[in-house]
């Protein structure tokens, strides 16, 4: 894919779930699960007359976000009305911010680093804008497309959210997907936006191809479905590219259960949104005091946070920038740690197998650290450390007790899953292995390689439970024997 | 500004903003404009080259307010305008 000179900028849209209320009014944040236009008041509905005030912990948050993405920040905020025509808007045009006549966003000219084949990329952010999220139109049909009229709630209207906007640095889906990641795991580490919640973080991505025009594909709600609605719109354009055929500029949907991207409009020229300075709204100054007080109150980063794990932990550099790229997972690592050490052992378990886990179960990762606590991970690696399982049935356990939801103790005892040790127990089994595998037998006498397969009949004969370096030196040990050699 | 153009640009404007002018409306329009262009233009002659552009006066105390939960609308209230509902929701025209 990287012949065909791929850009891609992307648009993320994150609420600032931390905050209590909304951007405007004093209307409560936690709109989600309640019943439609139950969640409202004359600012957020638009009524006429109704003035916004401005929420000061979203100015914080904001400046937050601009000091962690290495911002220049604006030592003005000027809101900017934005106008166009859609259900989910009650005032005809959204509170925004523009970089313009008498406009500007609250940050600009920042940027992120992110993990590309084993290098660091710097991917540039243009600026970030404060602004309010519409309401939310449901689909009698459940499809846009099909539906022959709309249903409005405005419970979400007015929750505050930042726009984040990238400069086209991106050259793959693979890079657009570290971007979110990268960005959500700042956003956790801020203490700001709890990505978990449906729909706190969507993303509009803009892609281009050599000899062809911008398209974006609007709706897209998380990293991986980012990954996969460029996937395929490559494919789609290169495809459109080849036979000669125009790759339109338009706007597109993804459709995430049918994994396709359907046209929205055709754009013949830049949208024109009438932008002026919302006269409801003073201009708020900024004051260097003010950043420097929230600067020094900066939590951990996530750069920051990696580099101490290969530090104190003598964790590898992948470890601890899997662990590091969502926040719940290096909080758990941590926490194991605290309570029983291992660094290097519980970094492996957590990332090879409990995260693989997690996201093979789709289960979210905060639920996850509920069932295998801090606690029952100890277990493991204590029986794991004194014999009493191997490595190959505590691999086998993780998948049960999130599955179950079962103590580790009870699976351990349970399921027999107490490792054999026992050189007497593992001889009689190696007894018969050898018994039955003559030619196999014969194999490994010539060949020490073929040995593995006889210590792979013991583990099966014992379900995993026998001690894979103890069955492998004992089989050796009657090999030799059998041989007649010393 | 040519009154063609203006023209142009009225259409424009009318269009983006979804409202409907009839011809008697749009030569009292047209002639408001070139008015107030008019008026723009004695004060583009004005030399502002060092002055900075000024778009709203920068209070000393800023109009913000506290992160504290305050009174919704009862859902009654809210729906009280309301031409069509459905379940709690508002009917909306259909969108593309």
């Amino acid at each position: 894919m990287s012949n065909l000179d791929i850009k891609i900028g992307l648009e993320v849209h994150t609420q600032i779930t931390s905050l209590k209320t909304k951007l405007f009014c004093s209307c409560p944040s936690d709109y989600r699960g309640k019943p439609p236009n139950t969640n409202v008041c004359p600012v957020c509905l638009g009524l006429p007359g109704a003035l916004p005030v401005v929420n000061i912990e979203a100015i914080r948050a904001a400046l937050m976000v601009a000091l962690a993405l290495k911002c220049e920040i604006s030592d003005v905020l000027v809101f900017t009305r934005k106008h166009y025509f859609y259900p989910d808007l009650p005032k005809n045009y959204q509170i925004s911010q523009y970089d313009g006549p008498g406009s500007i966003p609250i940050a600009k000219n920042g940027y992120i680093v992110i993990g590309v084949d084993g290098g660091l990329k710097k991917v540039r952010i243009r600026r970030i804008n404060i602004e309010e999220d519409p309401g939310k139109i449901v689909y009698p049909t459940g499809s846009l497309l099909t539906s022959k009229y709309t249903l409005i709630d405005y419970n979400r209207s007015g929750i505050a959210l930042l726009e984040i906007v990238s400069e086209p640095d991106l050259r793959s889906p693979k890079e657009a997907r570290a971007f979110i990641d990268k960005l959500r795991s700042i956003l956790e580490h801020l203490g700001l936006v709890n990505t978990e919640l449906e729909g706190a973080l969507r993303v509009d991505a803009n892609i281009s191809l050599a000899g062809g025009s911008r398209v974006e594909i609007k709706n897209i709600s998380s990293a991986k479905d980012v990954e996969r609605a460029l996937t395929y719109e490559i494919i789609r354009q290169s495809k459109a590219l080849e036979t000669g055929e125009k790759v339109r500029r338009e706007t597109r949907h993804w459709d995430a259960i049918r994994k396709v991207t359907v046209p929205l409009r055709v754009k013949e020229f830049e949208e024109d949104y009438r932008y002026f300075p919302d006269p409801d709204l003073p201009p708020v100054k900024i004051s260097l005091k003010l950043i420097e007080e929230i600067y020094q109150k900066l939590p951990e980063l996530p750069d920051q946070r990696i580099e101490r794990f290969i530090k104190t932990y003598g964790l590898s550099d992948y470890l601890a920038t899997v662990l590091v790229s969502e926040k719940v997972l290096a909080d758990y690592f941590e926490e194991c740690v605290k309570y029983c050490g291992n660094p290097e052992i519980i970094g492996n378990i957590v990332v090879n197998d409990f995260k693989r886990w997690v996201d093979e179960m789709d289960i979210e990762v905060s639920k996850a650290v509920k069932i295998l606590t801090p606690n029952q991970l100890c277990q493991l690696v204590y029986m794991l450390n004194n014999n009493i399982i191997n490595i190959k049935i505590l691999k086998e356990i993780i998948p049960k007790v999130l599955k179950y939801n079962k103590d580790v103790n009870t699976i351990v005892y349970e399921e027999n899953y107490i490792d054999i040790s026992n050189e007497e127990v593992l001889m009689r089994i190696i007894d018969e292995v050898i018994k039955e595998n003559p030619k196999a037998v014969k194999d490994a006498l010539i060949n020490p390689k073929a040995v593995n397969y006889l210590v792979g009949q013991v583990m099966k004969k014992t379900r995993g439970r026998a001690n894979p370096e103890l069955t492998n030196k004992l089989i050796i040990k009657k090999l030799k024997e059998l041989s007649g050699t010393p | 500004m040519l009154k063609e153009d203006l023209k142009v640009w009225l259409e424009r404007i009318s269009k983006l903003s979804l409202i409907r002018i009839s011809s008697e409306e749009e030569e009292i329009i047209l002639n408001d404009m070139k008015k107030i262009i008019e008026f723009f233009n004695t004060i583009n002659s004005l030399d502002l080259s060092n002055v900075e552009p000024l778009f709203m006066v920068l209070k000393d105390e800023p109009v913000v307010r506290d992160d504290e939960v305050g009174e919704s609308l009862s859902v009654d209230e809210v729906l009280k305008n309301v031409k069509e509902v459905e379940g709690g929701f508002i009917k909306g025209p259909k969108t593309a």
